[in-house]
């Protein structure tokens, strides 16, 4: 059996007495496609910070390879790429040194015009022009930024790819693309992905696997299509957009 | 009773949420510090903190230093007046600059223009995850954001302390010359007779001593901000009231040192 490439195990995390996952258990194996999903403020996000380490859990652990992750993360975060919510690009570099941002610093490795170089060329691969790369994020809509986010998540070839809510607040026809570029992006990388969504319709371009969070737990596990045709109620409203009315349902 | 219980606990309360803050700026510091000869040295983010706190602070300490020179010298003269002192007012406008107000006055108006600025751009990366975004492109935020612009200001505030002393100077000058009867020439050599380098010389350490506290203050409200737009404001109103006190307070145990 291989070990896992990502394991938590029982990660409990709670903010001001509130909880907000408890004793949580998840495994990802490499190559895969795993989606965390569920309701807004369901803790999708906190558990995704938890395997970066940029929360730590009250208790529990993250295993990555098998071994306990620990600060510092340098290694895996080295080995890693990651789409945030709103893009989280930042304001005072144009947009080609946002992309190149990990490859900058390492200077021995990358010279400045070979960092601009493989920058625009991710830029082009998620659709942005020469054009694009000279300006500043604040003058990108934010599907653009989106993009950019994207581009700057694969420009230093990561194994892991995190997606945070890659299509919330976009429009239905940007989210598609959005959601059928981090497909191909992920499958030309042959990486590991980690999406957390609560969109239903991205979850199904872009995941293999599914772990469902509802009360601070893991409600369900499985593949995408047998989570869609789960009969449970609440799994049931939540895929098909419904007002949960069944007593102890989505917590939201 | 319930009332005396209660009001005991609220200062018991009190007390331990300033120990408690005194704890995690003291750590922060700590850390900080411990960063500050560690590779890489984000030269870039230096330059460009060199350039907002000192060259674009220049303007808006040297008007300051220019109104409280001429201000100090008119209200010396009506004093010394009073027991036949006049002569004395380029000499104390040259101590008073160098030794107090250029340093203190230079220390808050960049708490104000500097130390703002400095929460609230870190205010709002936090909030919209760029700090996060730092971490996993394998780059220490602290190192990133806070070693630049400490190293800044702390270099950068003698400079401006100093060209604050020369306006503070040249402003009781053109009040003393043009208003006060005095010739230029014997203002000018009162004015450098009396000063002494250690004068100078505690003037321009208490300049680094105060970009210190600036910068690390606005960078730690930055970091500790809330989130939301209100978070990063009271950040940011946080970091002047901080450093003002902290200007104010590290001032007085400076000249104590000094002096």
């Amino acid at each position: 059996m291989t070990t896992p490439l990502i394991q938590l195990q029982d990660i409990t995390k709670s903010f001001n007495q509130t909880l907000v996952l408890d004793k949580i258990n998840m495994v990802v194996n490499e190559g895969e496609s795993l989606a965390i999903i569920g309701g807004s403020g369901a803790g999708k996000s906190v558990a995704l910070k938890i395997v970066l380490g940029l929360l730590k859990a009250d208790s529990g652990k993250v295993l990555i390879n098998g071994k306990i992750s620990k600060p510092p993360f340098d290694k895996f975060l080295s080995e890693i790429g990651m789409l945030f919510q709103g893009g989280a690009l930042f304001d005072s570099l144009p947009v080609w040194k946002n992309v190149a941002f990990k490859l900058l610093r390492d200077k021995k490795k990358y010279s400045m015009e070979e960092a601009k170089h493989i920058a625009v060329e991710k830029l082009a691969r998620v659709g942005l022009n020469n054009r694009v790369a000279e300006l500043y994020p604040a003058e990108l809509s934010g599907g653009m930024q989106k993009r950019v986010g994207l581009a700057r998540a694969i420009a230093a070839s990561p194994t892991i790819l995190f997606f945070d809510e890659p299509t919330t607040g976009l429009d239905p026809i940007r989210a598609a693309n959005i959601s059928s570029l981090i497909r191909e992006l992920v499958e030309e990388t042959s990486a590991t992905a980690i999406t957390v969504s609560h969109d239903m319709t991205c979850v199904k371009q872009i995941a293999d696997k599914v772990n469902f969070l509802n009360k601070c737990k893991i409600a369900w596990s499985g593949t995408v299509e047998d989570f869609e045709s789960v009969s449970d109620g609440v799994i049931y409203h939540f895929v098909n957009g419904l007002p949960s009315v069944i007593k102890g349902g989505l917590d939201i | 009773m319930d009332l005396v219980l209660s009001s005991l606990a609220s200062i018991g309360r009190g007390t331990l949420n300033v120990f408690e803050e005194v704890g995690k700026l003291t750590l922060f510091v700590i850390s900080t510090l411990g960063l500050f000869f560690r590779k890489p040295f984000y030269f870039r983010e230096f330059a460009r903190s060199v350039m907002s706190i000192g060259f674009f602070s220049l303007p808006v300490i040297g008007l300051t230093a220019l109104f409280t020179g001429g201000a100090l010298a008119l209200q010396i003269y009506s004093g010394g007046s009073r027991f036949n002192s006049e002569s004395a007012v380029p000499a104390i406008v040259s101590i008073g600059m160098v030794r107090e107000l250029g340093p203190v006055l230079c220390g808050l108006m960049i708490a104000g223009r500097v130390g703002s600025a400095i929460a609230a751009e870190i205010g709002t990366m936090k909030v919209t995850d760029q700090l996060d975004a730092l971490v996993t492109l394998s780059t220490n935020p602290k190192q990133y954001l806070v070693i630049p612009r400490v190293a800044a200001a702390t270099l950068v505030l003698p400079f401006l302390t100093g060209v604050g002393d020369i306006l503070g100077i040249l402003g009781g000058y053109l009040v003393g010359t043009l208003k006060l009867n005095f010739s230029s020439q014997t203002y000018l050599s009162q004015a450098v007779q009396f000063l002494e380098t250690t004068d100078v010389v505690s003037g321009l350490v208490k300049g680094a001593v105060f970009g210190f506290i600036v910068a690390i203050i606005g960078c730690y409200c930055g970091f500790k901000s809330g989130m939301g737009a209100r978070g990063v404001g009271k950040a940011t109103t946080q970091s002047v009231a901080l450093s003002s006190i902290l200007i104010i307070a590290s001032n007085f145990v400076l000249t104590e040192m000094f002096f």
